[in-house]
């Protein structure tokens, strides 16, 4: 009976059920990052106000616990006592979609091209860009329900999986390093500290950062909706905010959701107009006051390195896998710039 | 080649305790803390068992932090696998050694042997900045304790100095 099927079918069934388990770790990986990436935001966010109370003797979980919930306080005291031209109202206006809007405004746009630049006229590139974006747009509209849906089950997984990593993360660390053998246990112990260090350093800045933008745009708009009408002012700001964690790309993204939403709408262009101008102005404010003060850890990647890696988060992970990109990436040359230094200190 | 050194049992206690805490407590940089403190530092630091003849930390190599040895015998060691090693110190239960490094960034001077299997406590550079940040009190009173047996070592350093210079007849009174 010894070896029934053979050596060889095992070995084959081993190796499908390691393909299976490693699928499926993939998967569950592919479904967790995003949250998992996100909850570590927020504990690095968290963690001056928790070690702020546990030196009054309050346990890190609990002391999480009563953060979270003085923020959500804070949140909808704010939204509540929001002045008008702040709040989430209904958007009116027209009834076209938004296709049809982007086709007439097109259309607008070639009419008045071709009225100066006669030339141009046989390229027809309005017209191929006007199918263009109208598919883009019609597909965009179709995912929304998803892409909402995703997003409502990761923001209550967020601070779940948060508040593990608070109350426990400590303790999981030091299994981890009791693991490492003795030979590597000071080099591990080091390399912890220090990539805590830059990264938390790195993460909280950039958060800081993004919640400063988000204010300055609120602020701008505010200003621009004193001349013309600029309607999900919070909203339109909150996206720019988090889009920001994004360089170079971040703030057009913003910028271009705020316009496509506008379009929909049935704004006048002169409200377009004013959010782009707000936006810049958020953007110059951002860049020459806000980045240099808060941004503790320089880890600024090649605009190369930047496209690459938003490609990949793209591919990956969809629109979130572009939010995360460029923060796990700096993560990554962070670990890579500790590994080399503590390279070059054992040479020496 | 043995040496007497600066890692020499210049606090060694004559009495050895069973317990984590006990044991911290008879080392200078903890005597000063409360019984809770002890227990605070007892979830704080590392046990590490080491075999006959391994390498607790690697001269040159960046060190962490310190250790207290709670079990067994480690040589300090220079030149470590050349052809002249020096032993600096031979340490026993007790002793502690490594302290230096609690200040961060720096290198270890020598290296350290366990002559035989031996249970270490590590208390390490970031365990000692945690400490500073959530119980500052505590935290000072390691730092004063730090402080005192930098202090301590110094002032046997320079009494060694001062015997060799003595025994090499070039000791000469400083000018004032």
């Amino acid at each position: 009976m010894k070896n029934l099927f053979g050596e060889a079918p095992l070995r084959v069934l081993a190796f499908v059920l390691l393909l299976v388990a490693l699928v499926l770790a993939f998967l569950a990986i592919r479904i967790l990052i995003v949250p998992f990436v996100a909850a570590m935001f927020v504990v690095y966010l968290f963690d001056p106000g928790i070690t702020a109370f546990q030196r009054r003797g309050i346990e890190r979980g609990n002391a999480f616990l009563i953060l979270l919930i003085v923020a959500l306080i804070a949140i909808t005291i704010l939204l509540m006592f929001a002045p008008a031209w702040l709040r989430l109202e209904a958007i009116g206006g027209s009834s076209d979609t938004l296709t049809q809007r982007i086709q007439i405004q097109l259309t607008r746009t070639e009419r008045w091209m071709d009225a100066r630049f006669p030339m141009l006229r046989s390229v027809n590139l309005t017209g191929q860009l006007s199918n263009r974006a109208a598919a883009v747009s019609a597909n965009f509209l179709k995912e929304l329900p998803g892409l909402i849906t995703s997003f409502v089950v990761n923001l209550l997984l967020v601070p779940f999986i948060a508040y593990f990593m608070i109350r426990d993360g400590k303790a999981i660390k030091r299994r981890i390093v009791r693991l490492v053998p003795n030979r590597y246990f000071e080099t591990s112990l080091i390399m912890f500290y220090r990539i805590d260090q830059q990264i938390g350093g790195y993460l909280r800045g950039r958060l800081v950062e993004c919640i400063l933008v988000g204010i300055t745009q609120t602020l701008f708009m505010g200003i621009a909706n004193l001349f013309v009408d600029q309607p999900q002012i919070l909203l339109i700001a909150g996206v720019c905010g988090i889009t920001n964690m994004i360089p170079y790309l971040g703030p057009v993204l913003g910028t271009v959701f705020g316009a496509f939403l506008y379009l929909s709408a049935g704004l006048p262009m002169p409200s377009i107009y004013g959010l782009v101008i707000a936006s810049a102005a958020a953007h110059i404010v951002d860049n020459i006051m806000i980045a240099p003060t808060v941004l503790s850890y320089n880890v600024d990647l090649h605009p190369l390195t930047v496209a690459l890696v938003l490609v990949i988060g793209g591919e990956l992970l969809g629109a979130l896998g572009l939010l995360i990109a460029i923060p796990v990436a700096s993560s990554i040359k962070v670990i890579a710039q500790e590994f080399y230094a503590n390279y070059q200190l054992q040479v020496r | 080649m043995r040496a007497d050194g600066i890692w020499a049992n210049i606090f060694r206690l004559g009495q050895r305790k069973e317990s984590l805490a006990e044991i911290l407590q008879t080392i200078p940089l903890f005597e000063d803390l409360t019984a809770k403190e002890l227990k605070t530092l007892e979830r704080v630091v590392h046990i590490r068992t080491y075999q006959t003849d391994e390498t607790v930390f690697v001269e040159t190599e960046p060190g962490a932090g310190m250790y207290v040895i709670r079990s067994g015998h480690v040589d300090v060691v220079l030149r470590h696998k050349s052809e002249h090693p020096l032993i600096l110190a031979e340490l026993q239960a007790g002793d502690f050694f490594g302290e230096m490094a609690l200040l961060g960034d720096t290198s270890r001077s020598a290296t350290a042997v366990a002559r035989e299997r031996s249970e270490l406590i590590g208390f390490f550079h970031p365990d000692l900045i945690e400490i500073i940040s959530l119980f500052p009190a505590m935290g000072a009173k390691i730092s004063f304790g730090l402080a005192k047996t930098l202090a301590e070592r110094l002032r046997y350093t320079n009494t060694q100095l001062a015997d060799i210079s003595v025994l090499r007849g070039s000791y000469e009174e400083p000018v004032r």
